[in-house]
């Protein structure tokens, strides 16, 4: 009989779940895919019953189910932090307690009520960062590694470091809460008025707008920074130690005003607070690796943690770091936890040995679930939508990439949603990248979201280091490096022009001759494809380089904001009929905006106000 | 219900506050609030043992902080937690979703610290 085993992460943002099938990863995926709910954090019984369902069981089947942290450890490091803060974490205390009291003190009852008492195995729990270092180690293609995990906080820990090798992971030290690389990132994304736990990436594509002209300031009051890597924050600064913000009065009187208002105008000033902080955030990952890489003497590196979201940072690890070889858990979010405390289980609970794959044992991140096309057609007929069929993938290459060429914005969605939080070209909305519009266009009339945003380029591997700065025996599969364009691609007087131009009106000059995914310091952050991983939508790619001459196009996720990345072809097709998008792609099925029943502009509005903004 | 909790919590308060002053007087710091000495801040991690620490709730590896006072208290609330324990698995059928639904007004970040 194969065995089961059942890895779940819950209860605090992006919960989902995972499942292997002697040791094979059979599925995976967030719950806030299914319930249309932004970084979902209820207990992922969509997730778990669509698991099930690829892998043809039942909750009794399932030999064993893990969790991704240690409740009980967690529980001592928040009544450590109200002891310590007392009287000023009264209310605090008062607001999360009974959580604890009602739920999740309650953590198995309420696991085994949630799976009607047929699950008749033991719950087995990893801690946190436990979890995120198993997967980032056991996924990846290396027989040995040295692991570097960073986030906001688990249990105790913000920051772990240590090795992997064969089927055993091992973490030697690590850096405990309130001191965190993710909570001091996560309090600028909240004083320059972003939503914390999904505005990090608008921080993140702000700060090359900016000048990290408040970097020393931050490294002389709220981060001592070792040589090692190692860091101490002065909690006189921040307030989420026992408060209800992020950031204190002395936080705010030290950057000389109060956070930023959602949804107001961004300066010139929050694009630098962007700028240092991103700064500061790169110096400590760089550290680290240097460090880990001294300790361990390994040539590969693995991370994993919410901060190993930070592309820009991963990217300089990449180039300027000691590791030969980096690899990045694409859901390196808590997302990820469930497929690390499943791993866990299967190599250390159980002691099966691992082999390595060279390609790793992701196959693309594409975990998720696929529709076939009668279930499409089905759908579409349902709802009088008019599409044509290529059943022939050679003509619908052909169709789409003129499409694409004619600078329309296609939705594409092929193959098994992915894990994660980026669209790999499973779930997109893709785009021909030499559009000097593109940004706008899908930034304003389809992603309904700031105009400053980014873009990112899929490009085909093999010709991934003409355009962009990549080392030579680099890939970027899971989008997840950020990397210069090369010179020779730059448009000639770029610079200069930018030069006295300010913030936002650097969009207005081209700066490559791939502007749609050129960010205004010559930045892309790339994903590498290949047929192997990428199978269509790879093939798409070469084909409108063989068509058009250019290998890169433009691939953001098929959501609008505040919209988790869409699952179902209803989802697709409501997200097509609610924005501008010229074409929609289902599998080997064609819908032209053009051709469908004409949407009111109340529709397109309904639509948007039923995501709350992130 | 919530406000039979919200009095047990109310009641225990105090003990925060007490074992704050007790800490103070003790000079410990489990959250590391005074900037240690030193080259480096790296803690050094607890290696379980076997396997067996993974069916358990609590950590071994990151088990209670260096002078931490916690461990008074938590006894008490666990034991208070008992009260309130959800349905049975034979009582819900499997249409239980476990984690209380989230007060309003209280900012994500903050739950996620939670």
């Amino acid at each position: 009989m194969p065995t089961s085993i059942l890895g779940i992460s819950a209860f605090y943002h992006d919960s989902a779940a995972t499942l292997l099938v002697d040791g094979n990863i059979v599925a995976a995926a967030q719950e806030e895919r299914f319930t249309r709910k932004k970084h979902d954090h209820h207990f992922p019984s969509n997730a778990i019953a669509y698991c099930l369902r690829e892998a043809g069981l039942s909750v009794g089947d399932i030999d064993h189910i893990g969790f991704y942290d240690k409740p009980l450890a967690k529980f001592d490091r928040l009544l450590e932090t109200y002891i310590a803060f007392a009287p000023r974490s009264f209310q605090s205390w008062m607001k999360s307690l009974p959580l604890w009291l009602k739920s999740k003190l309650h953590l198995k009852r309420e696991m085994d009520a949630a799976f009607g008492g047929q699950y008749r195995g033991r719950y087995i729990f990893a801690d946190h960062h436990e979890s995120h270092a198993a997967s980032a180690f056991f996924p990846s293609p290396f027989d040995e590694a040295a692991i570097l995990t960073l986030d906001g906080v688990g249990e105790w820990s913000t920051t772990t470091m240590g090795c992997g090798k064969g089927n055993r992971i091992k973490l030697t030290h690590e850096i405990r809460f309130p001191h965190s690389l993710g909570l001091l990132y996560s309090a600028f994304t909240y004083y320059t008025g972003f939503r914390v736990n999904s505005g990090e990436y608008k921080v993140m594509g702000l700060a090359p707008y900016g000048e990290p002209r408040f970097a020393d300031l931050i490294r002389k009051h709220l981060i001592h920074i070792r040589d090692d890597g190692s860091f101490w924050m002065d909690m006189r600064y921040f307030n989420y130690g026992a408060g209800m913000t992020m950031t204190t009065s002395d936080f705010h009187a030290l950057f000389g005003g109060p956070p930023r208002a959602a949804e107001s105008r961004v300066e010139q000033r929050e694009m630098d607070l962007a700028a240092s902080v991103q700064v500061v955030c790169e110096d400590v990952m760089l550290k680290c690796a240097r460090h880990i890489h001294k300790v361990t003497g390994s040539k590969n590196l693995v991370m994993a943690g919410g901060v190993a979201l930070n592309c820009v940072g991963n990217g300089r690890i990449m180039r300027e770091g000691p590791f030969e070889n980096v690899w990045i858990q694409p859901a390196a979010g808590d997302a990820g936890g469930s497929l690390g405390v499943a791993q866990l289980i299967w190599h250390h609970v159980l002691g099966h040995p691992r082999m390595a794959n060279p390609n790793d044992s992701l196959r693309g991140s594409l975990l998720g679930p696929r529709h076939t096309d009668a279930e499409t057609r089905a759908f579409l007929d349902s709802v009088g939508a008019k599409y044509h069929v290529f059943d022939e993938e050679d003509a619908l290459l052909d169709h789409v990439t003129s499409l694409l060429a004619q600078e329309k914005v296609v939705g594409w969605v092929q193959d098994r949603m992915e894990f994660g939080p980026r669209a790999l070209g499973a779930r997109s909305i893709i785009g021909d990248a030499r559009s000097v519009k593109m940004q706008q266009v899908m930034n304003l009339k389809i992603k309904f979201r700031e105009s400053f945003r980014p873009f990112a380029p899929s490009v085909l591997c093999e010709a991934a280091r003409d355009y962009f700065e990549l080392p030579a025996h680099a890939e970027s599969p899971y989008m997840l490096l950020v990397t210069p364009v090369t010179e020779k691609h730059r448009e000639p007087g770029a610079t200069e022009k930018m030069a006295g131009l300010e913030g936002i009106e650097k969009l207005n000059i081209t700066r490559s001759d791939v502007p749609a995914v050129t960010h205004v310091d010559f930045s892309a952050r790339v994903q590498t494809l290949t047929n192997e991983r990428n199978g269509r939508y790879y093939r798409l790619a070469k084909r409108f380089h063989e068509k058009h001459g250019c290998p890169v196009i433009v691939n953001t996720s098929f959501n609008i904001r505040g919209e988790p990345i869409v699952c179902t072809p209803q989802d697709a097709w409501r997200c097509f009929q609610g924005t501008h998008m010229d074409v929609l792609v289902l599998e080997n099925t064609v819908l032209l905006k053009e051709e469908q029943p004409a949407n009111k502009d109340t529709d397109l509005e309904s639509y948007k106000a039923s995501f709350k903004l992130d | 219900m919530n406000l039979i909790a919200k009095l047990i919590l109310l009641i225990l308060y105090p003990a925060a506050l007490v074992l704050r002053i007790i800490s103070g007087i003790l000079g410990r710091d489990p959250l590391r609030l005074k900037q240690p000495a030193g080259d480096s801040y790296w803690i050094t991690r607890a290696e379980p043992e076997g396997s067996a620490h993974y069916f358990s709730e609590a950590s071994e590896a990151e088990g209670h902080s260096a002078g931490g006072m916690s461990g008074v208290i938590a006894p008490v609330l666990r034991a208070a937690a008992s009260l309130f324990k959800p349905k049975t698995k034979h009582q819900s059928r499997g249409t239980h979703i476990p984690g209380a639904d989230r007060e309003q007004g209280i900012p994500d970040e903050v739950y996620t610290l939670w």
